[in-house]
């Protein structure tokens, strides 16, 4: 019986090792293969996301962020929700053209700013927070865009 | 997955599985990964495992003075008069408060504090709803009333049909499930999970289950067919705490379950508990596409965008719960393969309880984050301005929700954690009760590769659900 309690004691703790070893190996992993990953990821958003405006989107390297247009037309984003990805302690930029006076919400981040009919309102967040939030007209409850923070 | 609960444009979306398209390691890896952990597990297992260890739950009463001060008349007295006191609140601030859900004390006491907050307690401290159940609380005055001026208990006037089993609490659960996931996914429109939907829903479900506890006798009721009694009494067999003929006592872990499962409809109350949250992650991760198109090609069949989007949906939870299931009797059947003298069916009986875990598991990983942030406001605002109408009524009105308070890298870990952490356990439980069964180690071992076939598509799918979630 006691031998079988070592055994079982010993595999248990292997496990353990073994999921340590998982998770360090994966979070070291991490840093390597994410950054690329994002690039790609962003350099799709600036040519699919951006409306007309500027994109120009040739593979840019972070250190200059687009500034995401999104373009509302009878109360709906163009173009449907639009992603964008920034990594933490960078900035959230985004511009917002409506042609409905709405209030423009940055969900978690909790950064409400109007807009007039015709008008546009611009936002620059520092990127504090990681995780998906969401931009919405606030009264009409739709949905523009989903900013995703990743670990930096 | 926290849209599936709030629906995507009431609260800020992706608390939990934030950025997880950005996880380094491919996904197969992160499956297998795990995978690895669980067969590693298993061998050590086969290894030292030769008597059962869970079977008897050698349940003992704790010292007196300590289990007459946790359970007494008084504490008992007081748990049901806060449950029906919540009850109320629930009521009131979702018919009287802000239509807004976020600012509404109703939306996430319901779905956060108390459907993923018991889970919780059950399993630690053992059931702990059972005290604070409002139903139960105001049949316990009424029958006492009703015993006071009759002289004797009122004889309930039908006796519960015991093949019914656990089902009518099954039924509840999928209800309550579609109401929380497909009636309430605002998705588009300005629908989802109104308050003053949850309102009426609640005086609905106690009106329900005033009328079944009059009818059938409200402790078998409450046994049997209370959803919330039965989903939450399900999580407390894990726990190492049982109060018995009104004493306190403690018990082996886990051990609780091994006796658990004999009562019908127990396998289809597991496999809901977790095909509910593979719906709710799978809707916004690895099924969004096929929801997306669906929903699409019922609008152009002349659907208008609610009835599409609640079609599409109740499809689609229809079809993951189907998978869930599907998964389990496959699994099963192969090890009803291995020795033939016990049906399929009752060896699905026999091994369901080795579930539990990984319904706890897949909670865990998907509503952990969820639980962390929402009950900050659970706490704050919603305690003080209930109604979401400026009120302060305990001085927390201005505080809100710190979303730093956890990082996602750590959020990750968690969930990773919890899915292989509740896989080890199930093999633990599955192995023990393979023993028991079939005394023989070896066989045992071998038809427990099936169960580890199982349990291993049980945790690649949760960690699949993981890595494809809010992409």
């Amino acid at each position: 019986m006691e031998s079988r309690t070592r055994t079982l004691v010993i595999g248990v703790a292997a496990v353990v090792v073994a999921v340590i070893l998982f998770v360090v190996l994966q979070g070291s992993d991490d840093d390597g293969d994410s950054e690329s990953a994002t690039t790609t990821t962003a350099v799709e958003e600036q040519t699919g996301g951006d409306d007309g405006s500027q994109g120009n989107g040739g593979g840019q390297e972070p250190e200059e962020p687009e500034v995401a247009r999104i373009v509302v037309r009878n109360g709906q984003p163009v173009g449907g929700v639009q992603e964008l990805e920034v990594a933490k302690g960078e900035d959230i930029r985004f511009v917002v053209e409506s042609d409905v006076a709405e209030e423009v919400h940055l969900h978690g981040y909790d950064v409400a700013k109007d807009v007039e009919a015709g008008g546009e309102v611009s936002f620059d967040v520092p990127a504090t927070i990681e995780g998906v939030f969401e931009v919405e007209l606030e009264h009409s409850v739709v949905p523009l865009a989903e900013i995703t923070v990743t670990p930096g | 997955m926290l849209g599936g609960l709030f629906g995507e444009t009431m609260l800020p979306v992706g608390h939990a599985l934030v950025g997880r398209q950005d996880l380094p390691i491919p996904e197969w890896l992160f499956a297998w990964g795990a995978s690895l952990v669980l067969i590693v597990s298993f061998v050590a297992l086969s290894l030292a495992w030769h008597r059962t260890r869970f079977e008897e739950d050698r349940w003992r009463p704790v010292g007196d003075t300590f289990a007459r001060l946790v359970v007494n008349p008084v504490t008992e007295t007081l748990a049901g008069l806060t449950g029906v006191f919540l009850l109320g609140v629930v009521v009131w601030s979702g018919l009287e408060g802000t239509e807004a859900p976020d600012r509404n004390f109703s939306v996430t006491f319901v779905f956060v504090t108390v459907w993923l907050g018991f889970v919780v307690a059950s399993v630690l401290f053992g059931d702990v709803f059972r005290a604070f159940n409002p139903w139960r609380a105001v049949a316990r005055v009424s029958g006492g009333i009703f015993k006071l001026v009759a002289g004797q208990s009122p004889p309930p006037p039908l006796t519960y049909p015991e093949r019914f089993g656990r089902w009518p609490a099954v039924a509840g659960i999928v209800a309550f499930v579609w109401f929380e996931l497909v009636y309430g996914q605002s998705g588009f429109q300005t629908v989802g999970l109104t308050p003053h939907s949850v309102a009426v829903a609640t005086l609905g479900y106690s009106a329900y289950t005033f009328v079944a506890m009059t009818l059938f006798g409200s402790e078998r009721w409450l046994d049997r067919g209370e959803s919330f009694s039965v989903y939450f009494g399900m999580f407390s067999r894990l726990a190492p705490l049982e109060v018995r003929d009104g004493k306190l006592g403690v018990r082996r872990w886990l051990a609780g379950t091994t006796s658990w499962a004999a009562v019908p409809g127990s396998i289809a109350l597991v496999l809901v508990a977790i095909g509910a949250t593979t719906f709710d992650g799978a809707s916004e991760g690895a099924l969004a596409d096929p929801i997306q198109s669906t929903f699409e090609w019922l609008g152009d069949a002349g659907f208008g965008p609610v009835a599409a989007l609640r079609t599409t949906n109740t499809i689609f939870l229809v079809l993951t719960l189907a998978f869930v299931a599907g998964l389990y009797w496959a699994g099963i059947y192969g090890m009803h393969t291995v020795k033939t003298s016990l049906s399929t069916r009752r060896l699905g009986e026999l091994f369901v309880h080795a579930f539990i875990p990984i319904a706890l598991a897949y909670l865990v990983a998907h509503y952990f984050s969820l639980v962390v942030f929402q009950e900050q406001a659970q706490f704050t605002f919603l305690l003080s301005d209930p109604l979401g109408q400026g009120k302060d009524y305990f001085g927390t009105a201005s505080g809100g929700i710190d979303y730093g308070l956890i990082s996602a890298t750590a959020i990750w870990y968690v969930q990773v954690a919890a899915l292989v952490v509740g896989h080890v356990t199930a093999l633990v439980l599955g192995h023990d009760r393979a023993i028991s069964l079939y005394g023989d180690t070896r066989l045992a071992a071998r038809s427990q590769y099936w169960m580890l076939a199982l349990m291993v598509g049980f945790t690649s799918l949760g960690l699949y659900l993981l890595s494809q979630a809010n992409q």
